[in-house]
């Protein structure tokens, strides 16, 4: 369902429906999903409509900057690498491409969100929560409803660690699509009970490429940290309270 | 030449080194000084005020070069200290809730109890914070009112953040039916928790037999919520968990008062239905 599409535009599957139609010299957008129609006119400068996973944190009644993925436990020997692939769920990001620049026109969610704390009440971060099983290779998924994880887990310790909890930062999360959203990200067990989750600006698999970015803020931040070369580190989330 | 050589009048050289040095090494910390201000208050201070700050201590370090100075050129400032003492003092106590409001601001401001759009008690007076200006606070009260409170009085006043910590507590008590399966009614109101974006799923809510009243078991329903929506979560959550108690069929039983009529004084009064008839001998 997603990419870049010229109008008009239909898309229906699962009780969602998408369309954009020209209707008395504007083009119509209208969404349908569980009981919710949501419409919208568009001026005739319009020249594509981009649909693209976005990450799960724009709708719902909390705006949380951070995706907590819990999973069955992972026990990792001193000074190993495993890698698992775990599912996230994604936002639908809904963009009009005019002359000049993009804009978002709708952002909406298939699944109904759930939130958590990570940390305590005092100290803790509100979290967008997900539980997900573990996979050893590329799970197929429900491209509306779930994307994919690649994490690296590293145990820097000198001794087992058992891990069923990732926590990622929203600047970390570098989202990529064909027909489902990839995510790549570095875990490295650095204590007891603390961990690095470091996101990576590359696509999973073959074939994907950049989901559109949400917030224009995004792209500043990116412009004010310097320019991001694909498959580049940079620090990341340190998760001080547990991962298991 | 040696350094004291005079130059002017009783003035020697080493004198006027001094006064030179003074004023150099003044001017510097005062711009250092203005500008590590500017670095640490800017975002924090409006722009205005900050100029006032800055300004302030600028000409504090000026002022304090210029008694180095005067001492170096041997002038005599007894007079004006004593004339500046009484001056100080009669401005000092025209402008003491001026200086505390001030002095009140900046502790605000490097403390940081409140921020900008925190929902907060301050005192009596609850609301959203707007603004917190070098001498006041303004609070945007619930019901849409603009309120100006002095800096001081936020400082010596009891402060409640409701936003500071990212998370807090909802509690209910509800009350069911006497008859009513006690696991089944906490299934009910843990499964529609689970579900509800409101409630987190960390830490996790509870449900529990809290007593058992006359004419009810009430039950205590925990659950976390993010703090900028606990006011959304408490209404949209209780209304949630009422429909799901009707839908599953479980009783809510309204208030319920027993009263007992007897005869009054002097005449028949009305005999409740399951009283003992009365006989007449």
């Amino acid at each position: 369902m997603f990419g870049e599409f010229s109008p008009p535009y239909t898309f229906e599957r699962d009780g969602l429906s998408l369309s954009l139609e020209m209707r008395e010299g504007h083009y119509q957008y209208r969404r349908d999903l569980a009981g919710d129609r949501v419409e919208k006119a568009i001026s005739v400068g319009l020249s594509r409509l981009l649909v693209h996973p976005v990450e799960p944190f724009y709708t719902g009644p909390e705006t949380a900057g951070y995706l907590e993925l819990e999973f069955p436990p992972l026990i990792i020997e001193a000074g190993a690498t495993e890698t698992i692939f775990l599912t996230f769920p994604v936002e639908i990001g809904i963009f009009v491409e005019g002359i000049r620049d993009t804009e978002v026109l709708d952002a909406f969610s298939v699944e109904p969100p759930k939130y958590s704390l990570y940390g305590t009440p005092h100290h803790g971060v509100i979290t967008r929560f997900a539980r997900s099983g573990r996979h050893r290779e590329l799970p197929a998924v429900d491209g509306a409803r779930e994307g994919v994880l690649k994490l690296t887990i590293r145990n820097m310790l000198s001794e087992w660690a058992k891990v069923s909890r990732v926590v990622m930062d929203s600047p970390e999360m570098h989202l990529y699509s064909s027909e489902f959203a990839g995510l790549m990200a570095v875990m490295r067990i650095a204590g007891r009970e603390a961990a690095e989750i470091t996101g990576i600006d590359r696509a999973l698999k073959g074939g994907m490429s950049r989901a559109q970015d949400f917030f224009t803020a995004r792209r500043i931040l990116r412009l004010d940290t310097g320019p991001r070369l694909p498959g580049m580190e940079r620090k990341g989330f340190l998760m001080e309270s547990g991962f298991s | 030449m040696s350094l004291g050589t005079r130059i002017i009048g009783t003035l020697t050289l080493w004198d006027l080194i001094i006064i030179a040095l003074t004023i150099i090494i003044a001017l510097v910390i005062a711009q250092l000084v203005s500008l590590n201000l500017k670095k640490v208050f800017s975002g924090r201070v409006h722009g205005r005020d900050l100029d006032v700050i800055i300004k302030i201590v600028y000409w504090a370090v000026v002022v304090a070069a210029a008694f180095i100075i005067f001492s170096q050129l041997r002038i005599d400032l007894s007079g004006l200290l004593i004339a500046g003492g009484f001056a100080s003092i009669v401005i000092g106590i025209a402008s003491q809730s001026v200086v505390g409001n001030l002095i009140s601001g900046i502790v605000l401001l490097v403390e940081r109890p409140i921020s900008i759009g925190d929902e907060v008690l301050i005192g009596d007076i609850g609301g959203y914070v707007e603004d917190i200006r070098i001498l006041s606070t303004l609070v945007r009260t619930h019901d849409g009112v603009y309120t100006r409170v002095p800096n001081q009085e936020v400082f010596t006043s009891n402060i409640t953040n409701y936003v500071a910590h990212p998370a807090r507590r909802v509690e209910y008590s509800i009350g069911v039916g006497h008859v009513e399966d006690v696991e089944k009614v906490r299934g009910v109101i843990l499964s529609f928790l689970q579900s509800s974006p409101y409630a987190l799923v960390r830490p996790a809510p509870e449900v529990s037999l809290s007593a058992i009243a006359d004419d009810r078991l009430i039950l205590s329903v925990y659950f976390w919520t993010p703090s900028r929506s606990f006011t959304p979560a408490r209404s949209a959550v209780l209304e949630g968990i009422q429909k799901e108690l009707v839908a599953a069929g479980i009783e809510i039983p309204p208030p319920r008062r027993h009263i007992s009529l007897s005869a009054g004084e002097g005449g028949r009064g009305p005999v409740p239905r399951d009283a003992p008839e009365e006989r007449s001998p």
